[in-house]
This record gives structure tokens, sequence and C-alpha cells, in this order.
């Protein structure tokens, strides 16, 4: 949970924040649950629209910080050509979720780092699951081009 | 699946795998939770609730002051109470009686500890009271006041997470909101 947290809003304290708000949520809704899904997907639901608020809370107190996450750039660049190693994919790859919609990105996390499969996810985002596995699909090519033009390597 | 790909989702599935929650997290959660829960029955015991307090109040009066806290306001020269009309730059006297030999203010804007009494220099103690005052600047402000048998933990910065632990440690507290707009 503290992980998908962190990584859909690349800020520690507020992923924090969140994850407790999560938990006190489901505390205080637990008698709601109805059991149609896994406590997990529960939960994951719970966290995917409180991340989206703190998003959006963010976004507006923090519109005039808009910046190219330049910094995060791995330096100095591989020549043309080279593989990229693990530790640059890492960092472009962080560096370019950050430029993809919220959407695509809570739905990469939540099939990739969470394993979750598209009907599960189907539930957690109110989507088609066949409309979510077509953002997947669309984003990975998205990303590729977008860590290989950050580094300048291949993959 | 091109192999390009297959690595970008490997990484997908490592990421954030060095992250750890902040240690204590679960202890905070069941505090807040446990302070926060739902008040809907209270909807509908709240006249029966009230009617047994008042009772309860007047039969039982206390030997001893309990915690309370008192918000007043300096306007220019206009003393005032309540935060109808609060503005940057007014002057927030935050009192609160002392119930118990441990005691403090904690003042928060937007979550975050701006003052702890006793420590800070815009804090008056007597034997009676505790007063923080404090110049209020634009946000939301909450005040809170702590009194135990035992000593208070000391504030680390946030709002939830002190509050939580002073509870934990068994402190009685009363806190109030107000937005500065």
């Amino acid at each position: 949970m503290y992980r998908y947290c962190r990584e859909a809003l690349r800020d520690a304290t507020l992923a924090d924040d969140v994850q407790q708000q999560v938990f006190i949520e489901a505390f205080r809704d637990l008698p709601k649950f109805t059991h149609r899904s896994s406590v997990r997907t529960w939960l994951f639901a719970i966290a995917r629209h409180r991340v989206l608020d703190a998003a959006k809370s963010r976004r507006r107190a923090q519109s005039h910080i808009e910046e190219d996450d330049a910094t995060s750039v791995p330096d100095p660049r591989p020549s043309a050509g080279e593989r990229i190693d693990d530790g640059r994919l890492r960092d472009a790859l962080v560096a370019c979720l950050d430029k993809l919609r919220e959407s695509v990105r809570t739905a990469l996390l939540l099939r990739f780092q969470q394993g979750f499969t598209f009907e599960d996810m189907s539930e957690m985002c109110r989507e088609k699951p066949g409309t979510l596995q077509a953002q997947v699909t669309r984003a990975l090519p998205v990303l590729r081009e977008c860590i290989e033009g950050r580094t300048g390597g291949a993959l | 699946m091109t192999e390009p790909i297959a690595r970008i989702e490997a990484a997908l599935t490592g990421l954030g795998a060095e992250h750890e929650p902040p240690v204590g997290w679960q202890s905070r959660v069941l505090a807040a939770a446990t302070t926060r829960k739902s008040p809907k029955w209270w909807w509908f015991a709240a006249p029966a609730v009230a009617a047994v307090v008042v009772v309860v109040v007047i039969l039982q009066q206390p030997d001893e002051p309990g915690l309370e806290l008192a918000l007043t306001f300096d306007q220019g020269n206009v003393v005032v109470r309540g935060d109808t009309s609060l503005h940057a730059g007014d002057v927030m006297h935050a009192a609160a009686t002392r119930g118990g030999p441990y005691y403090a203010v904690w003042i928060y804007r937007n979550d975050l500890l701006v003052m702890a009494c006793p420590g800070a220099i815009q804090c008056r103690v007597t034997n009676q009271a505790i007063t923080a005052d404090a110049t209020l600047a634009l946000g939301r402000y909450s005040i809170v006041a702590l009194s135990s048998d035992s000593p208070l933990p000391p504030p680390k910065g946030r709002f939830d997470g002190d509050l939580a632990r002073a509870m934990e440690a068994g402190a009685a507290v009363r806190s109030k909101n107000l937005t500065v707009r």
C-alpha cells in the first residue's frame, strides 16, 4: 500500500498521510464491506480514490510549480544505442511515469507493481477491463519512447 | 511481447521495493481511527445523551476544574470571541486551564505545529492556566489543549501523529479549529 501511494504521489510525507487515511477509512467502513471483492481489492480501491484526491489537492496548491524533472535524468548519458542499465532504466521510468496522466499511471502501478488482474482493477477504477487493458497496452510503448529519449540508450 | 517492453514491466514491478512505511504507522492509524469513529448513531441519540449529560453535570459538581480551552482574539483594539471575522495579523490568545500536573497547548497551522507551550516564548504559565499568544496567518488552525497525569510525549510536528501519541499516552485533549481567510 505504501509503495503504491509513494510511487503514485512521488512524495514520502504525502504517501504516509494517504496510507494512514486509507486505513482509517477502511477501519471506519469495515462494517459496510460486502465481500464482493477481496479485502486487498477493496483497500486499493479506497487508496486509488485518496491518491487521486491528494494529487488533485497538491496540484491546486502548487499549480505554479511545474518544472521539468531534469535533475533526475541520468548523467552522463550512455552513447547512442548503448543498452540502458537497470539503474538508469529505473530513474528514467520514474521520470516518465510522472509525465503520464494520473489514471494511466494508476493503471500501470496497479497492474505491474501490485499485480492486480484487469478484472480487479475494473472494480477499483469503475472502468471496463478492456479499457484498462487498452490504457496499459498503449502506455508501455509511450514509456519506452520516453525512457529511450531521456537516456539516449536502447532498452 | 518485445524484450524492451518486458524490461519496463519488470522495472514497474520492482518500483518502490526499497521503500518501507514509516515506523509506527499502525499505531497512529489505530489511534486516529478510534478517535474518529462514525458519529452517525449520535444523530439519533444526541438529544437523549445531551439530557443525560446535563443531569450528570448538575448532580456531580466537579471537585477540581477540568481541562478547558478558551480562545480570544485581539483585532486592533477590539477583543472578540469566536472566529467569524478573523484576519491575518490578528492575535489569538489560547488559554487552557491546567487539568493535571502535565499540560500543554499546541497550535497547528495547516496541520503543522507552529507553537508548543510550555516552551515557546509566547507562552504564559500561571498556577491555574497556560496561555499561548499567536499572531495569525492565513490558513486552517487547530488549537489543542492537553493535560495528563504522566509526562506528555513531545510533539513532532504533525497534528494527527502528535494527537495520536498524546492520546495513546493517556492525555485528556480539548481542541478547537478555526480558519483565517
